[in-house]
């Protein structure tokens, strides 16, 4: 193959692909087609992604950069570009006329992702940024209309303006950057700041440049739009929303955090304050929540918290635990979604008590929940264990010991409302109804995938730490050009 | 093979029999049972090799890395892990034995197995584990196995119930671990056992006490200290072969392993503090002993009692510096003593229950056995035995490992020792209480009546418990095992021996002696019908806890999330946003701010936000 | 009198506060979001001033993209809009709250 298109193979997969569902939709009802295409599309970009693993290149004069950090988030995306895919089956809640379109604006939506992890620019990173979110607003509009079920313009609704009116304020924000540094390019911007730091002007720039990238995590008080968006949208739409687009948003704030001095200390003060109340937030406002999607949604809050704590500790370490963290929380999230995607019946919202009896109705879906729940609670030795212990120790290296304390507390709240759950699904009292849930092939083949890697990355987290590592030691070294350019 | 390989092999054994029931066998109960124990029994005579072999090592790989902090996977595997890898892979093997008869009949007999498997692999884990992050790992998938067993017959709400409430009081306790073993590590730099033995820095005044302290609440939980005794007479909702491996001989009993693993830790207040804390439940749980109609929470109750017993033990023994480090070692030897003793005979008493309750069609509640002396022999005579070792009967186990306790008490704290020593003579009272009614008299229902001797599977490990129970306690079967530890056992001499004979035969004979004329083999408490105010008050007692906990569960938690709820409803819908659009007016940008809907309330909040982060950023605050 | 770079920015930031205070206080989706691409267009005006003042292209390059991307944002905001009045025959922000607590 072409030397030169190589590095940008995911990329061009994913824009091809796009072309290829385009073309699909214009037929009448193939949605059949769309989403064959959609997991091939899924399959080639797992491959040219592990393909890729390892080039290295810039594009675009320096905006666009392939080095193994992107390359490394491009592999756990398409991963969970894949599982998203087959997670969606074939989609009971999206309108039936247009099922075929969700495919395409997943795979758009995935390409702004993809390309998002690759930008050093603001220009760049604001296309890429838009290009993953506007699919994701049609996405969740996409949810079909009935009796007992009307929300889900409303939410989108919420959900667009709210991410507009955040991508407006960080545009301002990167407009004022770009005045005060005369450069559009990241890593130039942040040496030209140092001087300048504590110009008003660049506080302004800086303080809405920041609630841009929270809101994209979902950190207090950015978050509003989570729950309402989780509860709103359709079960497949959600599991994206909750997963990928975070994994998205820690890469962004670490390519920028990297950049800014180490010995910054107010930054680590203002991170642990933000960190410390999104866990509380999400946590106690998670206990009483009955929707379990509303419920992951708040406890996705808290989460968010915890993967700031990683970069509370603002150094390498601290960023690979962030890292490695919002990986584990991916997959966890998944694997819950998978099992509300299954249980739900014709795709509405499941409630946690029409989980009671799941044991009995499907072993393998009641096994994923618990995995994945378990993981969530961050008990051994699942990955979400693992995640904290990496987060904490890297945060208590720096001396940052209240907010280890507090971060432990707040895992012993949440375990009693995850537990909540599982008591549910193992002990609840079904009231006789135990029609068995049948699940296809792939879904049996995503579940025990989804379990052995919440328990790999757990027990084994070393391959995938010292990788993240690896490709964050090379974060800031300067890349050849791509040779066509 | 080298020891570290069978060390392995033992560690990895029942692991790999859980993954293969978990994932093929779950529908063959018969073949989950074989491979669950065989595995059981492999790995019983790979330890009894290692454990004989003699050979001490430690070995440790690093697993993973973050920045400058290494975790490592390591055995440290010394005497007093010897003694803890008899006591598990011995008593269990017994135990899987006794399941096989048992668990028969029940239609989840994969799941048991697998549990039972998946809690070895645990609590081995747990006995080998060379640091304090390895151990906590698999603390709380000890934790885990134990809520699946508890939780077995889910179909009971009660045991649904009894699984949730011992998860989340060891959770109480676990977060008090945790928060010590980071503290351990943010003071000494380290969490390996050797290496923190070797450390003479105690981190000055407040960590030195507030590292042991905090390690020690892991162990209030596991172990069922007060005051998060309450999970522990409720898990008897589990099989009784589970209550008999979990819930007596080794998981309850890790606390106190962990408590002799750390002991370079220790500092004198810490002690005294562990010393009480054991002191006040050995007291308590002996009190609420005698009220008790259920055969198995009898025995829960007196575990704790015992429990409570060895962690007195450890306080005590280090209580005073003046021996300097023998008196410390001193309390380790007769904590591990008397753990092992009381893993045989307690193990050997609830499998003797639960070849009654087996017998007697799940009839639990012993009014309404009675007579079974003659009806089930075997069990009759083995349970005795069980019986002579937990009040000290002189030549048993029991009264050996009680002794030196008891002569711990006597030189440190007369105090603890009359405590102690009471709670011998009630130890004796209501354990003779319970084999009176069980065995004696008449029968007193339709299930006692046609109740019938066990079959081999579960006499067997009841007359080898038995014969345990009974010769254990002679420094040739525990030197044997102890090696080391077995030396640190105190020996009374001179006149605190005779003291001690005297004290120990005394209590016995008065505690024994008394519930045998006291109590009649009768379908009604004695105790009840005589003295009326004395029952109430050790009931009200017993529940006192569970009454409280359940307050605080129901009223302070419960309504705390309500109330933030209520919060999030009034607060942001309402006061906010009218409060914000109301100086937003006042800033006259606008008066038409009181029409506002919930996104905008969102926007609000964002708003907010960005004020902050900008007052942040700009030094306001 | 010389129009400086003071006023353009001041003039920016005046937009971008009647957009934010817009989005805030105005009911009708429609209205709010014009208020958003007024935002958009601070923005924009503030690029275009101080690409000017620097000297460098970068901005203007950067305000190209902010047009594409706004008009893209209209065409995804508008069509929810629509569909939105078609189903629930509304367009008042403040009758959209179903999804609380």
């Amino acid at each position: 193959m072409n030397a030169f298109i190589m590095p940008f193979l995911p990329e061009l997969i994913l824009l091809l692909g796009g072309l290829v569902i385009f073309v699909i939709t214009l037929g009448d009802s193939l949605e059949k087609r769309a989403r064959t295409a959609a997991i091939t599309i899924a399959l080639a970009l797992l491959a040219a992604s592990v393909l890729c693993f390892g080039q290295e290149a810039v594009l675009f004069d320096g905006a666009y950069r392939i080095d193994a950090f992107s390359q490394l988030l491009k592999l756990i995306i398409s991963a969970g570009f894949l599982a998203i895919v087959i997670l969606g089956g074939n989609l009971p809640d999206i309108r039936p006329a247009i099922k075929p379109e969700y495919h395409l604006f997943l795979t758009l939506s995935m390409t702004g992702l993809v390309m998002l992890v690759s930008c050093v620019d603001i220009i760049t990173l604001v296309i890429a940024l838009e290009l993953s979110a506007f699919p994701l607003y049609f996405l969740v509009a996409m949810r079909r209309e009935r009796e007992g079920q009307r929300i889900q313009m409303e939410s989108a609704i919420k959900y667009i303006m709210f991410g507009i009116a955040a991508n407006g304020v960080m545009l301002f924000g990167f407009s004022y950057l770009y005045g005060l540094t005369g450069t559009t390019s990241l890593p130039e911007m942040m040496v030209k700041l140092q001087p300048v730091m504590h110009t008003p002007i660049a506080i302004v720039g800086l303080t809405l440049a920041f609630c841009g990238i929270f809101y994209k995590l979902a950190i207090f008080p950015f978050h509003f739009w989570t729950p309402d968006v989780y509860q709103g949208s359709s079960n497949e739409t959600a599991s994206l929303i909750a997963s990928l687009p975070k994994v998205g948003g820690v890469a962004v704030l670490v390519r920028l955090a990297s950049l800014a001095s180490p010995d910054n200390t107010l930054i680590p003060i203002l991170l642990s304050a933000l960190a410390i109340v999104s866990m509380f937030y999400g946590n106690l406002i998670a206990l009483a929540q009955k929707d379990l999607k509303r419920l992951l949604g708040f406890s996705g809050i808290a989460h968010a918290g915890y993967a700031l704590v990683g970069f509370v500790a603002f150094n390498q370490a601290g960023f690979a635990s962030a890292l490695y963290y919002i990986t584990g929380y991916m997959v966890m999230v998944i694997a819950c979604f998978v099992v509300i995607c299954r249980v739900s019946r014709d795709g509405s919202n499941v409630a946690i008590s029409e989980l009671a009896g799941l044991h009995r109705r499907s072993p393998l879906l009641a096994l994923t929940l618990i995995v994945g729940l378990f993981a969530l609670a961050g008990l051994p030795p699942f990955v979400g264990f693992m995640g904290k212990l990496g987060l904490l120790t890297t945060a208590l290296a720096r001396g940052h010991l209240a907010l280890v304390i507090i971060a432990v507390l707040n895992a012993a709240i949440a375990i009693y409302y995850y537990l909540r759950v599982i008591r549910e699904a193992v002990f609840g009292d079904d009231g006789g109804d135990q029609t068995p849930i049948v699940l296809d092939r792939s879904t049996q083949a995503l579940c025990v995938l989804l379990i052995v890697a919440i328990i790999v990355l757990g027990v084994a987290p070393s391959p995938i730490i010292n990788a993240i590592s690896g490709s964050l030691a090379g974060l800031n070294l300067p890349l050849p050009p791509a040779a066509v350019y | 093979m080298t020891p570290v390989t069978q060390a392995l092999l033992v560690l990895l054994l029942p692991l790999v029999s859980a993954a293969v029931i978990a994932l093929f066998l779950r529908r063959q109960g018969g073949i989950a049972t074989l491979v669950s124990v065989s595995v059981a029994a492999a790995l019983a005579a790979v330890s009894l090799n290692l454990i004989l072999g003699g050979e001490r090592f430690t070995a440790s790989m690093e697993w993973l890395r973050f920045g400058n902090f290494a975790v490592s996977l390591g055995f440290k595997f010394d005497d007093l892990a010897a003694v803890m890898l008899f006591v598990v892979s011995f008593v269990g093997f017994f135990i899987h034995l006794f399941s096989t008869g048992y668990m028969r009949e029940d239609a989840a007999r994969g799941r048991y197995f697998g549990g039972l498997s998946i809690f070895m692999f645990a609590m081995l884990g747990i006995v080998f584990a060379d640091n304090l992050f390895m151990m906590f790992i698999f603390w709380e998938l000890v934790g885990f196995s134990s809520y699946l067993l508890i939780g077995h017959w889910h179909e009971r709400q009660s045991a649904s119930d009894a699984a949730k409430k011992a998860f989340i009081v060891n959770r109480v306790g676990d977060f008090g671990f945790l928060l010590g073993i980071l503290m351990c590590y943010w003071v000494h730099g380290t969490v390996n056992l050797t290496e923190l033995g070797a450390t003479h820095d105690g981190g000055g005044i407040i960590y030195s006490r507030l590292i042991p302290l905090l390690l020690f609440c892991g162990a209030i939980g596991k172990s069922a200290m007060m005051p998060l005794q309450v999970w522990l007479p409720d898990a008897m909702e589990g099989p009784t072969p589970v209550s008999a491996l979990i819930h007596a001989a080794t998981m309850v009993a890790a606390g106190i392993y962990m408590l002799c693993r750390i002991e370079v830790l220790m500092v004198p207040d810490a002690l005294q503090v562990i010393m009480w804390v054991g002191t006040t439940t050995a007291l308590y749980a002996a009190l609420c002993a005698i009220v008790q109609r259920d055969i198995k929470k009898v025995l829960a109750y007196s575990t704790l009692s015992q429990l409570g017993y060895m962690v007195a033990a450890f306080g005590l023994g280090s209580s005073s510096f003046e021996l300097n480090g023998v008196a410390i070692a001193a309390g380790v030897g007769a904590a591990m003593f008397h753990l092992t003793t009381h893993a045989f005979f307690k193990a050997l008493l609830f499998l003797g229950s639960g070849s009654v309750i087996h017998g007697c069609q799940h009839e639990q509640d012993i009014f309404k056995m009675g007579g079974l002396k003659s009806k089930m022999p075997l069990t009759f005579w083995t349970f005795t035995i069980g019986v002579a070792a937990i009040i000290g009967m002189p030549g048993f186990a029991g009264f050996f490992s009680k002794d030196a306790i008891l002569l711990l008490a006597l030189q440190k704290n007369p105090a603890v020792f009359a405590i102690l020593a009471l709670t011998a003579v009630l130890t004796a009272f209501y354990m003779v209480r319970m084999w009176k009614l069980v065995f004696f008299g008449a029968t007193r229902s339709e299930h006692a009546a046609h109740a019938h001797e066990s079959g081999f599977s579960m006499t067997l490990p009841l007359i080898v418990l038995a014969v345990l129970s009974a010769v254990g306690g002679y420094s040739g079967i525990f030197g044997r095992i102890a090696g080391s530890v077995a030396y640190l056992v105190p020996h009374a001499e001179g006149a605190d021996h005779t003291t001690i004979l005297i004290v120990s035969l005394a209590v016995m004979i008065v505690g024994a002696g008394s519930a045998w004329w006291f109590y009649k083999s009768d379908a009604t408490d004695t105790l009840e019908a005589k003295s009326r105010g004395l029952f109430r008050g050790l009931t009200v007692l017993k529940e006192s806890f569970d009454v409280l906990y359940d307050y605080y569960v129901a009223k302070v938690q419960q309504r705390f999330a309500m109330l933030l709820n209520f919060l999030e409803q009034i607060f942001l819908a309402g006061l906010i946003i009218r409060g914000c659009a109301g100086l937003v007016g006042l800033m006259g940008l606008g008066g038409r701010a009181l029409h506002v809907g919930s996104l905008h309330a969102y926007v609000y909040w964002f708003l907010f936000g960005l004020v902050l982060l900008w007052a942040y950023a700009a030094g306001v605050f | 009198m010389n129009i400086s770079l003071n006023h353009y920015l001041l003039l920016s930031a005046l937009l971008f506060a009647i957009g934010f205070f817009g989005v805030l206080l105005r009911k009708n989706t429609l209205v709010i979001y014009m208020c958003l691409e007024l935002m958009l267009t601070a923005s924009t005006l503030a690029l275009v001033a101080f690409s000017r003042y620097n000297g460098t292209m970068d901005g203007n390059v950067f305000v190209f993209f902010i047009l594409t991307v706004a008009a893209a944002e209209v065409a995804v905001g508008l069509a929810i809009i629509v569909a939105l009045f078609r189903l629930r025959q509304t367009a008042q922000v403040d009758e959209l709250n179903a999804l609380k607590h």
